[in-house]
């Protein structure tokens, strides 16, 4: 019997995806001088899974993504599990939409994302509300997720350039 | 470092199955967290605690840039403004003196008549000077991080203000790090008194830039431009503090706009100050401690 060929994967490349996505969540940090704007900020957390779950979905364990998600609700100070169950969400569609996303144009990949963002701001929403156990205004969410479609490209480029320079397995 | 990749055939089966029932199980698991969330564990209370100070150094980095941007544009609108509010700092200080004249003799009045009638206040308690450091709440949440925590004496409820009223109240300590809830967030419940009415009330935040008033006992007492404070009466926010303007009466409500303008937080302080609350601190017996509090509490709520 002929074994299975090892391959050897490098060590930035498995842990690169989770970083970036929990180096996203901590972006929710930065403070912007302009007023109301951090209230809407994009959020960057849900670009980066989904970029790394079409990209390389075999590097983003679920477990990494639930723990990102739950520390983006110790940051913003949401409710526990909101902010995991919108990031799960996301990354589920993609699973589910892999063969739709993956080696297709940047356009295709960006409407992708506003299906996915979308999903995760609902998720949030209601998640949000089920735990204040109150009806919250759609608004800054709404505002929120357009500026996170608007923002995509810029932080996907940048994603891109790191997934670029991952060395290939060996 | 190199490690094995995915391995190939039956294996890699398997481990799509067990990726798929792992997807299930946390997304449960997301979800269980979320509807035990009202119960606040003090598993839960200490982790954010703790997390507040890991990632404190990161907030703090973050925030310069646009700390660098603001004070640099507040810095050449003051200088293009200089000559103007110089003259106007002059008159007001004139004013000012003169105004504080008539309130040193009406505290002195204030002093003798309480010193007749035998009324204690309350202790305004030692001010702790914090920095904001960020502002993370996104869409649902109105709090910000402020630069002071345990080790600095700050405690969970305390009143948090600037020179120009309540900003809100600490609702996580971490080390040297705190999270305060803005009057503005949903979950903020203030107990108020409304200046020329003396009407009491509940403000309520609604993650907007203007709070509700709620459980008004007669809301036609109240007009445009009333004053609102706190009342004390919730036994967490000491009383006497400005809260804002009325500047909505309607059928929509009753909103108020906050006295401190929250989008533009550099510095607060926070109030370390007892108030007498329902429950006594471990230990302590309830019939000791609610007597001597009561009369204290009185001549305080306005």
């Amino acid at each position: 019997m002929i074994a299975a060929p090892v391959r050897r994967v490098h060590w930035y490349t498995q842990i690169a995806p989770v970083a970036t996505v929990i180096a996203a969540v901590l972006l929710d940090l930065l403070w912007i001088p302009v007023p109301g704007f951090n209230a809407v900020a994009p959020a960057f957390a849900v670009m980066a899974v989904y970029c790394w779950a079409v990209w390389r979905p075999e590097y983003l364990p679920y477990t990494g993504v639930f723990v990102a998600g739950l520390l983006e609700d110790l940051v913003r100070g949401t409710p526990l599990g909101a902010g995991a169950l919108a990031l799960l969400a996301a990354q589920g569609f993609v699973w589910a939409q892999q063969r739709l996303l993956r080696s297709r144009s940047f356009e295709v990949m960006w409407l992708g994302f506003a299906v996915a963002a979308l999903l995760a701001a609902v998720i949030s929403w209601a998640a949000v509300a089920f735990s204040y156990r109150a009806v919250l205004s759609p608004w800054p969410g709404a505002m929120q997720y357009v500026l996170t479609v608007a923002a995509f490209p810029a932080l996907a480029l940048l994603l891109m350039r790191i997934e670029r320079g991952m060395p290939r397995p060996a | 470092m190199a490690t094995r990749a995915r391995p190939s055939g039956r294996l890699w089966l398997v481990r799509l199955w067990l990726q798929r029932f792992a997807f299930l199980l946390l997304l449960a698991a997301a979800f269980a967290l979320l509807a035990l969330g009202r119960v606040e564990a003090p598993w839960a209370g200490k982790l954010r605690a703790g997390l507040l100070d890991a990632i404190a150094p990161v907030a703090h980095a973050l925030s310069l840039p646009g700390r660098a941007v603001s004070d640099w544009f507040g810095s050449v609108k003051d200088t293009a403004q200089l000559q103007r509010q110089n003259a106007e700092l002059k008159a007001e200080i004139e004013s000012l003196k003169l105004r504080l004249t008539a309130l040193d003799e009406l505290a002195r009045e204030n002093g003798e008549f309480r010193k007749l009638l035998g009324i204690q206040i309350h202790d305004e308690g030692r001010h702790i000077a914090a920095r904001v450091i960020a502002d993370p709440g996104g869409p649902y949440v109105r709090s910000v991080l402020v630069r002071a925590g345990h080790r600095d004496g700050v405690r969970k409820g305390r009143a948090v203000i600037t020179a120009q009223g309540l900003v809100g109240r600490v609702t996580e300590v971490g080390e040297f790090t705190s999270r305060v809830m803005l009057i503005t967030d949903l979950n903020s419940r203030t107990a108020v008194i409304i200046g020329n009415s003396g009407e009491r009330a509940i403000m309520t935040g609604a993650n907007a830039d203007l709070p509700r008033l709620l459980h008004l006992g007669r809301s036609g007492a109240v007009a445009k431009g009333d004053k609102v404070m706190t009342s004390g009466h919730d036994g967490i926010l000491p009383p006497g503090l400005p809260v804002g303007d009325v500047v909505e009466v309607g059928p929509g409500g009753i909103r108020v706009r906050p006295a401190v303008d929250m989008q533009s937080l550099g510095f607060v302080r926070i109030i370390d100050h007892d108030m007498p609350g329902l429950l006594p601190p471990p230990g302590e017996k309830t019939a000791e401690r609610a007597a001597p509090r009561r009369s204290r509490y009185d001549g305080g709520s306005p």
